[in-house]
């Protein structure tokens, strides 16, 4: 999956467990929203890890806290 | 209808997402569903380990199932101290048994389990579900006869639930990052066990009945047009056929309803050898060109249960909302191309699934066609005695039957009809009064040579003073227009222990929506006009205890 199709997918998963437009695309960041909480980020990393049939480490599921880190993070289990 | 049909089609779409083999945490997660919930529940929830990586995927089911769950959620305790209850409809301990079982040994955790499940059976009479897991899978047993020797405790084994669909239960980098060790492919499927069938089937009526549609529900392809060798047996049609036979086992009518010549359809079911469904599966059916509400009316009665408790499962979605504007208590279902995925959301359709299948439940369904041969052998005998004997009709009484707490508890649950009080009393509530020093519960069952009917009625009461007081009322409808009534319910009451010495008989009463066979009984008992308002009623004991049980019929006590 190419950069571009793997950063619409995150912006999708975003979109769909945060309810709401994700703006500024790979700009987009967890200080960027009220919705994305600790308990979302839990929400988001697993959704992730369905969509790409990939498996973050623990230090990747505290830090991806935005839509330019999961798409590299994602890339580069590719 | 365009409204409640588009409605309804964003339901039925919503199907492929939340009853795919293995839903996947976004398609749920996109399911938005606005429904009106049926019911509310309330859930506390006991823990020690977090539930809300879960609970987020919960909701789409339970709206789905048109039920609306507040979870109430306890701190973090690995004591289970059970501190700030409040009451609540279900009792739910999600416990991760990893946090006891790295640091001590089985034989000493098991004790202080069972003490702390007693504990709460003690504070609350709500239904107990113990959703957890033991490394030690031969220990399981063991665990299970702890909750099965308490009322209404229940044992949800996550480790099955991942096991089922070949997955790991545990996964480290989850307790850390997501507060349980609960791996997250795991996740979508406990929250569709948690609101599909562990919550449902510990609160809700049960669906009693399943009204299939045939063409394109139980084959592919349109007899009418592809004949009686045109429509195809797949091997997922052939699942779904198998799946309604064994909900047929488990006591729920099976119904055709089918727009077709019934010719056609007799023909199919005689030619086609490769069905798993024969005719004589259907305890009733509705084979014609008339309005399906109208079938679906018609086999609610034929089956003597209400359209509440039947879903209807059908391929046209069209079909599906017109019966849901026309009797919007029977529940639906989409039958999709895909016939697992129909079968799927058949098996998950709350209300279905039991935690337990109780021997009588397996019988309603052949005492339902012996039902059709004692109707025309009554017409035949002009004297009822005479119809009783023949028919070897056989009332078997228990006083204080603990080992039936479960199906007396079902019997307050599930009856609608001839359901004096409306208490509605669980299992708890029922052993409570079985060991009240006044108190008594007594069971009626009811057999003839044709079927066993099993337990079909249950009466609880108490005594104060010179007064039995009859708290809870309940005939199940599989037993009512035999002319038994008096003999079962008088009978009953004059032979329990608290019985003797009192000077009259009072019956609470509760009006419900549908309770006017009860209520009928007893205005006939009271020599009243009309229906008994809410409230007491008194009868003098004598009335009982000179009462005549109906000639030909067997009295038995256990």
């Amino acid at each position: 999956m190419d950069e571009r199709r793997i950063q619409e997918n995150v912006i999708k998963v975003l979109q769909i467990i945060l309810q709401e437009e994700i703006p500024n695309g790979p700009g987009f960041t967890r200080r960027d929203s009220e919705a994305w909480d600790s308990l979302k980020h839990i929400e988001i990393m697993f959704a992730l890890e369905d969509e790409f049939a990939v498996e973050f480490t623990e230090i990747e599921l505290a830090e991806l806290d935005s839509v330019a880190k999961i798409v590299v993070a994602v890339q580069a289990k590719q | 209808m365009t409204g409640l049909l588009e409605e309804n089609m964003v339901r039925y779409e919503a199907q492929s997402a939340l009853f795919a083999q293995r839903p996947s945490r976004l398609a749920i997660q996109a399911v938005r569903l606005e429904t009106k919930p049926r019911q509310r529940i309330r859930v506390n929830v006991w823990r020690n380990h977090a539930l809300e990586p879960i609970l987020s995927l919960c909701k789409p089911f339970l709206s789905f199932g048109n039920i609306h769950v507040d979870f109430r959620l306890s701190d973090y305790d690995d004591t289970f101290m059970f501190a700030s209850w409040q009451p609540a409809d279900v009792e739910l301990l999600w416990l991760d048994s990893g946090r006891y079982l790295t640091n001590s040994s089985i034989d000493d955790w098991l004790p202080w389990i069972r003490e702390r499940l007693r504990t709460l059976r003690g504070i609350s009479s709500a239904p107990l579900i113990l959703a957890t897991w033991i490394p030690e899978a031969i220990r399981l047993a063991e665990l299970q006869q702890i909750c099965d020797v308490l009322p209404a405790t229940f044992l949800a084994d996550l480790a099955a639930v991942a096991a089922a669909h070949d997955l790991e239960l545990i996964d480290p980098r989850s307790a850390i990052v997501a507060g349980t060790p609960i791996r997250n492919a795991v996740h979508s499927l406990i929250a569709r066990k948690l609101a599909c069938h562990w919550i449902p089937a510990a609160v809700l009526p049960p669906i009693k009945a399943l009204a299939l549609d045939l063409d394109n529900t139980l084959h592919a392809g349109v007899l009418g047009e592809d004949g009686v060798g045109g429509v195809q047996m797949t091997e997922g049609h052939r699942s779904l056929q198998l799946f309604a036979k064994e909900l047929k086992a488990r006591g729920v009518f099976l119904a055709l309803v089918s727009r077709n010549e019934p010719e056609d359809v007799a023909t199919l079911f005689e030619q086609r050898n490769d069905y798993a469904l024969k005719r004589n599966d259907f305890s009733a059916e509705a084979v014609s060109w008339e309005d399906k509400a109208i079938s679906i009316s018609r086999i609610a009665d034929a089956l003597r249960i209400a359209p509440d408790s039947v879903l209807f499962v059908d391929d046209n979605p069209g079909e599906l909302a017109s019966v849901a504007a026309q009797l919007p208590q029977v529940h639906t279902v989409y039958a999709n191309p895909d016939p697992y995925l129909t079968q799927s959301s058949i098996d998950h359709y709350p209300g279905l699934w039991r935690w337990k299948i109780e021997n009588d439940d397996a019988k309603r369904v052949g005492d339902l066609k012996a039902a059709e041969l004692r109707e025309s052998l009554h017409k035949e005998v002009a004297d009822p005695a005479d119809y009783f004997a023949g028919l070897q009709v056989t009332l078997i009484f228990r006083n204080d039957p603990l080992e039936q707490l479960s199906r007396l508890a079902d019997l307050c649950k599930k009856t609608n009809q001839f359901n004096l009080a409306m208490r509605r009393l669980n299992e708890v509530e029922v052993a409570e009064r079985i060991h009240r020093p006044n108190g008594c519960v007594t069971s009626v069952q009811l057999k003839d040579r044709l079927a066993d009917s099993g337990v079909i009625a249950v009466i609880v009461a108490e005594r104060d003073q010179n007064r039995l007081v009859i708290e809870e009322l309940c005939v199940s409808c599989r037993a009512l227009g035999r002319q038994l009534e008096d003999t079962m319910i008088l009978t009953a009451i004059a032979h329990m222990p608290p019985f003797v010495g009192c000077r009259e008989v009072v019956f609470r009463v509760a009006r419900g929506p549908r309770n006017q066979p009860a209520l009928t009984w007893l205005a006939r008992l009271l020599e009243l006009n009309g229906a008994p308002q809410t409230g007491s009623h008194a009868v003098s004991a004598d009335c009982l205890s000179q009462f005549a049980p109906a000639r030909g019929v067997t009295l038995q006590w256990d």
